[in-house]
């Protein structure tokens, strides 16, 4: 018999609907750049994770004559094989197989005969001792001496670019998402503002009947908040299909680097709440706002 | 039955914005269970009074004190305790177009906090007491004056208000109602509510015999039950 419906008509607010489609908006950009921020964050992660420790010596092929010289190649790597299973604070120093190789490259190059004609360099795979202090400027100079056809990549230089290049994206996401939260609650202010004023005398008669402020920020709070979530809904629904056309795109890309993007069970679940703070937020900002805005009257 | 005063006015002044006083040094008491009338002619200031009598608006001098608390000095959140034992029958009613007759007269008892099983049994006999029974559902626009009259009057005594005050509550009722209606209020003034109503009905003021406030260009006179006003207090 009794309709669980708000004391306040809100259903005759001009500006109702226009907060689910703003807040749709909001919430399609908030899910779209926490999801494009955590999977740089993921994948960093995965990188600095198998990369650090370890270095990479390349010994460049030989010409004799002008024509590659597979012997004198193999010598000088060997001769760097020694050099670094000398340096203290190496844990292990590997040449890489021919078959390791061309397993590398297969992703990028492709596998058969074309691999076999390539003056492929040969490749050391070195692993450094943890905490140990490697002076690898000198271990350069040493390896340049011995062995000139030997360049050394220490991966540390290109993941740091990455790390900052990824710390300048957060910033700009927790900027964007700043702005986003910020909009959202003026957003609702303004609705709330125009709604209070729109039902100024149910207002009075509820203050009349002995209501509290709290007892009108509430039913404000639960409908800004339905009218939120009509909003949230949908746009995280939006980016959905986006991040999953994206995720096959990035797997298609072989080679082992945008493939490892993923996001794990609290990543997931991080984005699934986004709807729901959302909601939340704009509650809770028009149960403030009106309780502000109620003070001043008698 | 009359005992302590619950309503007490002291040289209270009222005017709106910069405008002259609508009210002037308004003194009276009401003692508790106490029955009176409001009159005075139209523009003599019955429903600033009244407002300030449901606390809609502060006065602009003098004290008021309702069930002994100096209204003016109560912090903010103590005023939906005090408005909660007043029970108002608005002239127009101001019922919630959008809600049920019986939500309208739920009104007090959900924002007091009322546990809804409690609501329904006492919303329901009560609109079946003042008639609106077959219109439990009914919205107001599709009822008509004299059953809106009834649902204002419903949800402003749900409460059981301690002080009940009502502004021409039998303005668009038949002298046969209107009577129906006075005998709901003196029972419900035997029962220990204070009651004041503002009317214009010079027959009603006859039959129920109670004294009187009378306003006359924003001062007040009060007057026992059956007095003649004397014209000379008009300014």
């Amino acid at each position: 018999m009794f309709r669980k419906t708000s004391d306040l008509p809100f259903s005759k607010d001009a500006l109702g609907w226009f907060l689910p489609f703003m807040v749709m908006l909001m919430v399609f950009f908030a899910t779209l750049t926490t999801a494009g921020t955590l999977s740089l964050n993921s994948m960093l992660s995965r990188w600095s994770r198998s990369l650090s420790g370890t270095l990479t010596v390349q010994i460049l092929p030989f010409e004799t004559d002008g024509r590659i010289d597979r012997k004198r190649t193999m010598q000088e790597a060997e001769e760097a094989l020694a050099v670094l299973r000398k340096t203290p604070g190496i844990a292990s120093a590997n040449l890489l197989t021919d078959r390791q190789m061309k397993e590398l490259l297969k992703p990028w190059i492709g596998g058969g005969a074309v691999l076999d004609d390539l003056p492929l360099p040969y490749l050391i795979d070195v692993r450094l001792m943890p905490d140990a202090e490697t002076d690898l400027d000198m271990l350069r100079t040493l390896l340049k001496n011995r062995t000139p056809n030997a360049t050394m990549d220490v991966h540390k230089l290109w993941l740091g670019k990455l790390i900052a290049l990824t710390r300048r994206l957060d910033g700009l996401a927790s900027l964007l998402l700043t702005l986003v939260i910020t909009s959202t609650s003026i957003i609702v202010i303004y609705v709330t503002i125009s709604s209070l004023s729109v039902h100024k005398p149910v207002i009075e008669l509820l203050h009349l009947t002995g209501a509290h402020d709290s007892y009108i920020a509430v039913q404000y709070a639960r409908r800004m908040g339905f009218l939120a979530f009509c909003g949230a809904l949908p746009g995280f629904l939006f980016v959905l299909p986006i991040l999953m056309t994206l995720s096959s795109a990035v797997a298609g890309i072989q080679g082992g680097l945008l493939a490892e993007a993923r996001f794990d069970l609290a990543a997931k679940m991080l984005l699934c709440m986004i709807p729901l703070l959302a909601t939340v937020l704009a509650s809770l900002t028009a149960f403030w706002t009106v309780r502000g805005m109620l003070r001043r009257l008698l | 039955m009359t005992g302590q005063n619950i309503v007490e006015f002291d040289g209270v002044g009222l005017r709106y914005g910069q405008g002259a006083e609508v009210l002037r040094d308004i003194a009276f008491a009401l003692p508790e269970g106490s029955f009176h009338f409001l009159t005075g002619e139209s523009g003599a200031g019955k429903t600033s009074l009244l407002s300030l009598l449901y606390l809609a608006r502060p006065q602009t001098r003098g004290q008021i004190r309702l069930f002994g608390y100096n209204v003016a000095a109560l912090p903010r959140d103590r005023l939906p305790e005090i408005r909660r034992s007043i029970g108002v029958v608005f002239q127009d009613f101001r019922l919630l177009d959008h809600l049920s007759a019986t939500d309208n007269v739920a009104l007090p008892l959900r924002v007091a906090g009322y546990p809804e099983s409690e609501i329904a049994k006492r919303v329901n006999e009560l609109l079946i007491w003042v008639g609106l029974g077959n219109h439990l559902n009914a919205t107001p626009p599709t009822l008509s004056g004299g059953q809106k009259q009834s649902v204002a009057i419903a949800r402003a005594v749900i409460n059981r208000p301690r002080l009940l005050v009502a502004d021409e509550p039998t303005g668009n009722m038949d002298d046969k109602s209107a009577a129906r209606l006075m005998r709901l209020f003196v029972e419900l003034n035997r029962r220990g509510t204070t009651v004041i109503i503002a009317t214009h009905n010079e027959g009603l003021i006859r039959s129920f015999p109670f004294p009187r406030l009378h306003l006359t260009n924003g001062r007040l006179g009060v007057y026992p039950a059956g007095a003649v006003i004397r014209e000379a207090f008009r300014v």
